[in-house]
């Protein structure tokens, strides 16, 4: 056995910059993205999108976005399925906490969104990470409150009502993601 | 955001519709050697688990330097080959949505309504008239 195999790479931005494909690095370890999500992940990423955007147009600031580079650090880059900012990104990445992340879960990620992801999230003080099973047709709240998410129901009705930066104050209809 | 703004006009318009939904970008199995990934995906039926086996009833590709050529050639006739009815070509640089519409097996270049919206007509009964120029109001 040669010493070869021992030698981890660390990856930074820098190199990611260069990769043709999709991926993610977290604390310089490349996660592969292919082959796409499969349909119904993508049905339920639009729709939930949808709502966000639609409930949105009142606010000044904020708005949703697709998945684009969120830079951690400089070993660690995600792509959040939604997200939620309340600032205008100045560079090619994300390089502040976004006011929201969501989450769809598939079995290839779901460790991960649930633990390093959710780890990561809390620390860097995302007000809201939304986890969505779309097996269980259910969508987890968590809350940061005073450093840690906390999970958090929604209204009765299905809705939930999410406090942005400026007064941003907006009703989700989240179960309507849900009506195929 | 573009894309993001058509899917969000494009889900609203669809709530009506009992059949027809949006997709973000997944894998349409054309044929064993042609997998895509179309930027906005319509479809009218349920695809299966893994990926779309099925022509959409509707796609769109956001023009970007690198798969301009490509979009605008190779997708091209192959979405018109596959029978997708609406093919809409977006250039982020000129702020315009082409409509490609098939007639006859050919795409034809349609035009957008006066006030910038399109009516499509999707499969059984679901007709939607779609705020295209929306998308450009940041």
């Amino acid at each position: 056995m040669g010493t070869a195999q021992k030698i981890i790479p660390h990856y930074t931005y820098e190199d990611y910059v260069h990769w043709e494909g999709n991926w993610e690095l977290i604390e310089g370890f490349p996660i592969a993205m292919s082959p796409a999500p499969i349909p119904r992940h993508q049905l339920i990423g639009g729709a939930l999108y949808a709502e966000f955007h639609f409930a949105l147009k009142k606010c000044s600031h904020c708005r949703a976005y697709l998945p684009s580079d969120y830079k951690v650090k400089e070993d660690t880059i995600l792509q959040p399925d939604i997200m939620v900012l309340c600032q205008t990104p100045k560079n090619k990445f994300i390089d502040f906490a976004p006011s929201l992340v969501a989450e769809i879960l598939s079995p290839s990620t779901a460790l991960r969104d649930r633990n390093t992801k959710y780890e990561i999230y809390q620390q860097q003080g995302i007000k809201y990470y939304l986890i969505v099973d779309i097996n269980t047709n259910s969508i987890e709240i968590y809350e940061l409150k005073n450093g840690q998410y906390q999970i958090t129901p929604a209204n009765a009705d299905g809705s939930f009502e999410f406090i942005f930066e400026d007064e941003c104050r907006v009703n989700v209809p989240l179960n309507e993601v849900w009506k195929e | 955001m573009i894309a993001a703004s058509l899917i969000t006009e494009f889900g609203i318009a669809l709530k009506k519709c009992r059949h027809c939904k949006v997709y973000l970008p997944t894998d349409y199995k054309v044929q064993e050697d042609t997998i895509l990934q179309p930027d906005i995906i319509i479809l009218c039926k349920t695809p299966g688990t893994k990926f779309i086996d099925f022509a959409p009833s509707l796609v769109a590709e956001i023009l970007s330097p690198s798969t301009a050529l490509r979009d605008r050639n190779t997708k091209y006739e192959i979405y018109q080959q596959q029978g997708i009815k609406y093919y809409l070509i977006v250039d982020i640089n000129t702020n315009s949505i082409e409509i490609y519409e098939l007639k006859n097996g050919q795409y034809q270049i349609t035009l957008a309504n006066a006030d910038g919206s399109f009516d499509f007509s999707f499969e059984e009964e679901c007709r939607v008239n779609v705020p295209l120029n929306e998308v450009w109001k940041e």
